[in-house]
């Protein structure tokens, strides 16, 4: 026995993969599936660049094996927006010029989408402590929070909509 | 297998623990359990050959009975740090443990069982557990037995299980009333996030400051956590004022055998678990009353 | 003038924000060419040692190894673009033998159909290395003569300058400091490992390299010379970079030439990608520093003589160093005035992971020494250190000594009064906020950084605007943008410029195929270097234009302006033409004409105008710890005229969080010449959680060389933050931090001497 059959749901889609053991989810949706939205930046996972959704709670894909997750649901950095609206953690991330290089912020927009599913009103302290499982370099983080904070407005506004 | 990689070639979900450790003995030491990931994926450890994964052995759970607390050892990290079952009490020092670990995204991922097996030097939740008397159900093909924790860890990554064996659960006990505790952690400065320069954990059992019982848990300055054992014995039975604290803090520091490294230097650390057991100590005797 | 401006000064989004965000820009890591090999390099374990054989017959006989290069074909590009004015000084840039200079240093790489078999076949690689002793104190280095790191000697340039007479100098002293300090090897730590390159040599001889580069002209000269290609032969491209800081200012040490090399010999494509260990390991960190400072003071704080002795940790090769000792030698002389310095500088190589480029260069060394020793002088006088600074900077109308030319433009004092009055200098100062084993400590610095390299390195910039059919333009530059926002800012200024909306720029990708000559992102230089070229491309346009505009109107040039796309009569608005339908007549409608509006600019900027700064921290200590927090934080940068206000912030905040790194955190440990903090878990950047709140001030002096006024930002924006901060902890424990990084430990054992020394 060597490979093994999962199907996997990224973004909406099913498929069908023969994975190693030891491929990482993160391989797998870079390599096998062109998703390269989802970054590596250590493969340890010490900076959460390769940060994804499962169940709505933030993994890091880097750190699970593509067999661990066999029927699971994953949304990445390029699942969030809908069509070609950006989703209001996108928009306010472009809007505050919370992006600089840009290589850490899929991670970051995905940890602060798993910590908006549960917390839709966070205060500034809990968006900060969230964010400290993403390394940026660019921004000393200051507008990536801001950003967050501004999204969640956004998006509390819309729910009572 | 090629050399140098890690190339599992098989990975098994067992549906039950009897399956799990028929698995585990029959692989030996090419075999690992993995939950969270957090640490079997960053060692990625070349001699493994196979995979057991623990996520269909239903693992994660927190009970309380009147026996006390029982943690399921799939439990991850995030669910103990907002469990209300360790919100008061001594528990609380559980629950500052747990918080005080690694970035919140390994919290989603990382696992109490994870991370005792680990038997890092370093690590936090073991001296939580440690202060609060508890015990590890173990299984194995002989079935199952019960270790206090405190005996559970051994050298560097290195634990009393046999081959054939995993940790199922951890229990707590309950604890007398007026009892508190605390645990702090001394990172390298600037940094909400690191493994422990120094990391202790105490518990006290005192009324009108009269010590009638203590533990203290002292990691990152041996091969394994350990009980200042001394400092322990000089407080019981004692009242407490803040020249015996001290004293006792001098003593635990004394009881250390720490080593150099990226973080800090020895000498440093000695140093340092007198400081924070100080601390420690005062913050649980505040904590007695609640 | 500001009133007028239309999209210059105002904070826009960035033009690649919403790739950025949506997962949908590709760096140089998500790229794939088709058919590629994935190649790996043999690293040497040895610190120092002399390949004497190498066996590649087991590996050869992999059926999945495309190519193997080794040491003694593929040369080292030691040196930068300094190196490319003669032949000769180029020829010495390639750098050809059989000896590994560091643990890490690449002995050979393979080429493989995947990464997994490329890293097999290391295994099957057998290397004899002679073991030579290993150098790793530059002290000890610099003294040696037998063990030579390099042909030349371990001394890799020794420079020596003079102005006035110290010796009179100090003699009109009343006191005078004398002061050693020591900095530390600080990494890049880009998010996106450095590291990262795919090489295309095609069978018609055209080589293709695609790489996070600063440098995409320079490295495709570079890249011809190590290749023996004509320069046309080579296309350099540049995908979204994961931020450089100074760590991709050049060809990376052992990836681009070889993937080029592998190429060649596979005839594929071979990408490699390092990983972060290998990042940490074995690309340029920032030159450590020792630095003997000696300053002579009159009474009445008036500086009248100054020394300074650096001695610059080289590591095993040699690529930025003169610069580094350049921008050290400039900001240590410039800054102040004094009218009697001797400056003395040794590059000294070691057997430890090569240095080079980084954020600062080597102001951030020369800056901690200088402010510290600034910080005891003031202290000394009994004299504000903001004042201090005030009496003795060199400002507006003075000449920089080393460049001999004038300051134009000076916002200092207002970057001091505005940080102090944010900061609550004054109240901090005199209020102690002492709780438990707790101090608090304030601490200031200033700082000024040069714009580009205009003074001393070939530093061109260029630029090509055309107008299309519809008004809307193309920007062609190869202004490399690594994250910091200058495609955005370079759109602005020419959409300024031509006077039409910034939406109708589009800015080329960054390819040496298509668009011209540009001495790189480096030197805080592309808003005012990139921009003077846009705007002077943009203005060749708009002057073709307006000529044809004139024609169609019948109303002389002079008298024309273009703004929101219309060209319009400034004495009658009515007279006017969309640009849009004037671009239409000229390129398609009017059948004798049928041109395209092409403006071009390149050459160099006129100056090198200074950004002035100052930083103000405070922070507390627990004084049983040694660990001490960074409470607050103000840095106020003179940076002529933010062209992108909200992209100036984020360069401020950004580089302040890492000049706290530098303060307190960052620093590769070397034990026996093995980096051990090679991983993000023992090498501390800082995360959300540990920034403090950071003010971020813009003061505009309106450089008049500048783009629209602008200067340099970039840089300076962590030039002087270490220094600021160990004031700080001074003021909180009264004991001087000379060693960066300031570790907790280092703090408990200068308390404790400062315990000792008062007696306590």
């Amino acid at each position: 026995m060597t490979k093994r059959d999962i199907s996997i749901c990224v973004n909406g889609k099913w498929y069908e993969l023969a994975v190693e053991p030891y491929e990482t989810l993160l391989d797998v949706l870079r390599d096998r599936l062109g998703h390269t939205g989802t970054k590596s930046g250590c493969a340890k996972g010490e900076c959460g660049a390769c940060t994804v959704n499962i169940d709505g709670k933030a993994i890091l894909s880097c750190l699970t094996l593509a067999v661990q997750v066999d029927g699971k649901e994953i949304l990445t950095i390029e699942g969030l927006h809908k069509g070609a609206e950006p989703h209001p953690l996108q928009e306010a991330f472009v809007k505050q010029a919370a992006v600089q290089c840009g290589y850490c912020t899929p991670g970051m927009i995905m940890n602060a989408k798993a910590l908006l599913n549960h917390n839709s009103n966070p205060s500034e302290k809990e968006v900060r402590k969230t964010l400290s499982s993403n390394l940026c370099r660019c921004t000393g983080y200051e507008r990536p929070v801001k950003a967050i904070l501004e999204a969640a407005t956004i998006m509390r506004g819309k729910d009572e909509r | 297998m090629k050399e140098g990689f890690f190339r599992p070639r098989e990975y098994h979900r067992p549906n039950n623990l009897q399956e799990a450790t028929w698995l585990l003995s029959s692989f030996g030491k090419k075999a690992r359990l993995i939950a969270g990931g957090t640490d079997l994926l960053v060692d990625k450890p070349s001699e493994v050959e196979c995979l057991i994964d623990v996520a269909s052995l239903d693992l994660d759970y927190i009970r309380r009975d009147g026996d006390g607390i029982t943690i399921g050892a799939a439990t991850t990290l995030d669910l103990i740090e907002r469990s209300q079952m360790f919100s008061a009490g001594p528990y609380v020092v559980l629950s500052e443990a747990a918080s005080n670990m690694a970035t919140p995204t390994v919290r989603n991922m990382a696992t109490i069982g994870g991370n005792i097996c680990n038997a890092s030097p370093a690590a936090d939740l073991p001296l939580a557990l440690m202060v609060l008397d508890s015990t590890v159900k173990i299984y194995g093909l002989g079935g199952s037995r019960v270790l206090p924790i405190g005996v559970f860890f051994e050298d560097v990554n290195r634990t009393a299980l046999n081959e054939d064996e995993l940790l199922v659960e951890v229990h707590i006990p309950p604890s007398p009333a007026s009892t508190g505790a605390s645990f702090l952690k001394l990172r390298r400065h600037q940094t909400a996030i690191d493994l422990a320069v120094v990391n202790v954990a105490a518990k006290l059992t005192c009324s009108d400051n009269f010590c009638e019982d203590a533990r203290i848990a002292l990691g990152a300055v041996a091969k394994r956590p350990i009980y200042a054992e001394k400092a322990k014995r000089l407080l019981t039975g004692k009242g407490l004022d803040g020249k015996l604290i001290q004293e006792a803090a001098e003593v635990a520091s004394q009881e250390t055998k720490s080593i150099d490294d990226v973080r800090a230097s020895a000498q440093y650390r000695r140093r340092m678990v007198a400081v924070l057991v100080e601390r420690a100590l005062k913050l649980s005797v505040t904590r007695c009353g609640t | 003038m500001k009133d007028r401006l239309s999209v210059v000064g105002k904070s826009v989004r960035r033009i690649d924000a919403l790739d950025k965000v949506t997962g949908r820009a590709k760096y140089c890591i998500d790229l794939k060419v088709d058919d590629m090999l994935h190649a790996k390099l043999l690293r040497s374990p040895y610190p120092h040692a002399r390949v004497t054989k190498i066996d590649t017959t087991r590996a050869e006989n992999h059926p999945r190894i495309r190519a193997i290069a080794t040491i003694d074909e593929v040369p080292r590009v030691v040196g930068y673009w300094w190196n490319l004015r003669t032949e000769k000084a180029m020829k010495r840039m390639y750098l050809q033998d059989n000896v590994v200079r560091f643990r890490g240093d690449p002995v050979l790489g393979v080429a493989a159909d995947d990464e997994e078999s490329a890293q097999e076949a290391l295994s099957l690689i057998d290397v004899e290395y002679e073991e030579l002793p290993a150098l790793f104190d530059p002290i000890e280095a610099m003294k040696e003569d037998h063990l030579k790191i390099h042909e030349g000697g371990n001394i890799a340039i020794h420079v020596a300058k003079k102005f006035g007479d110290v010796d009179q100098g100090f003699k009109q002293a009343d006191y005078v400091f004398e002061n050693r300090f020591v900095t530390s090897k600080q990494k890049h730590a880009s998010i996106e490992p450095i590291g990262t390159a795919i090489a295309d040599y095609g069978r018609s001889g055209r080589l293709t390299v695609y790489t996070s580069t600063q440098l995409p002209h320079w490295s495709r000269i570079y890249l011809a010379g190590a290749l023996g290609l004509p320069v046309n032969r080579v296309r350099v491209i540049k995908p979204y970079t994961g931020g450089a800081f100074g760590g991709r200012c050049g060809l990376i040490h052992g990836l681009e030439v070889m993937c080029c090399f592998l190429s060649r010999k596979a005839g594929r494509p071979v990408k490699m990608s390092f990983s972060r260990e290998e990042d940490f390991e074995a690309t340029e960190a920032r030159h450590p520093f020792i630095i003997e400072l000696k300053t002579g003071v009159t009474k009445d704080g008036i500086l009248t003589a100054n020394s300074i002795k650096l001695i610059l940790d080289v590591g095993g090769y040699g690529t930025h160093y003169i610069g580094v000792l350049a921008d050290a030698l400039s900001t240590g002389v410039g800054l102040y005035r004094c009218p009697n310095v001797t400056f003395e500088g040794y590059c000294v190589y070691t057997n430890k992971s090569l240095n080079g480029a980084f954020r600062g260069y080597g102001n951030p060394q020369m800056n901690f020494a200088q402010e510290s020793q600034m910080d005891m002088i003031a202290e000394k006088l009994a004299m504000d250190p903001v004042e201090f600074r005030v009496k003795n900077y060199r400002g507006l109308g003075e000449i920089d000594p080393v460049f001999d030319v004038p300051i134009r433009s000076d916002g200092m004092k207002d970057c001091l009064a505005k940080g102090a009055k944010k900061f609550g200098w004054n109240k901090k100062r005199t209020r102690k906020v002492d709780e438990g084993t707790k101090r608090r400590g304030v601490g200031m610095s200033c700082l000024q950084h040069g714009t580009g390299a205009r003074f001393g390195l070939p530093d061109p910039a260029s630029a090509i605007v055309m107008l299309n059919a519809d008004g809307s333009a193309n920007l062609l530059t190869a202004a490399a943008d690594d994250g910091q926002g200058n495609r955005t800012v370079l759109a602005q200024i020419a959409a300024e410029e031509l006077g039409i909306p910034l939406e109708q720029i589009s800015v080329s990708d960054t390819d040496t195929d298509v668009a011209p000559l540009d001495g790189g992102t480096h030197g805080s230089r592309q808003t005012y270097c990139g921009g003077l070229a846009v705007k002077r491309a943009a203005a060749d346009a708009k002057m073709a234009l307006l000529r044809f505009a004139s024609q169609h109107l019948n109303v002389e040039e002079k008298s024309l302006e273009i703004k929101d796309g219309v060209v319009y009569d400034v004495k009658d608005r009515s007279t006017n033409i969309r640009v849009g339908d004037l671009m239409r007549k000229v390129q398609i409608e009017d059948l004798s004409r049928c041109e395209q509006i092409i403006g071009y600019a390149s050459g160099v900027a006129p100056a090198m105008p200074p950004t002035f700064g100052a930083h103000f921290a405070e922070v507390e200590v627990d004084m049983e710890t040694g660990e001490v927090y960074v409470v607050k934080l103000v840095g106020a940068f003179d940076v002529g005229r933010a062209i992108n206000p909200a992209n100036v912030e984020g360069q401020i905040i950004g580089g302040e969080a890492m000049g706290i790194g530098y303060a307190l955190t960052e620093g590769l440990i070397i034990d026996n010449g093995k980096i051990v903090n090679n991983n993000f878990t023992d090498y501390r950047i800082l995360r959300a959680c540990d920034v403090p709140q950071i003010d971020a001030i813009i003061v505009e002096s309106n450089e008049p060389t500048g783009p629209f006024g602008a200067k340099g930002i970039g840089e300076a924006t962590m030039v002087g933050t270490a220094a600021a901060i160990a004031n700080a902890i001074y003021d909180a424990i009264g004991v001087r931090m000379k060693e960066l990084c300031i570790t907790q430990e280092k703090i408990l054992e200068a308390i404790d001497r400062g315990a000792r020394a008062s007696g306590v």
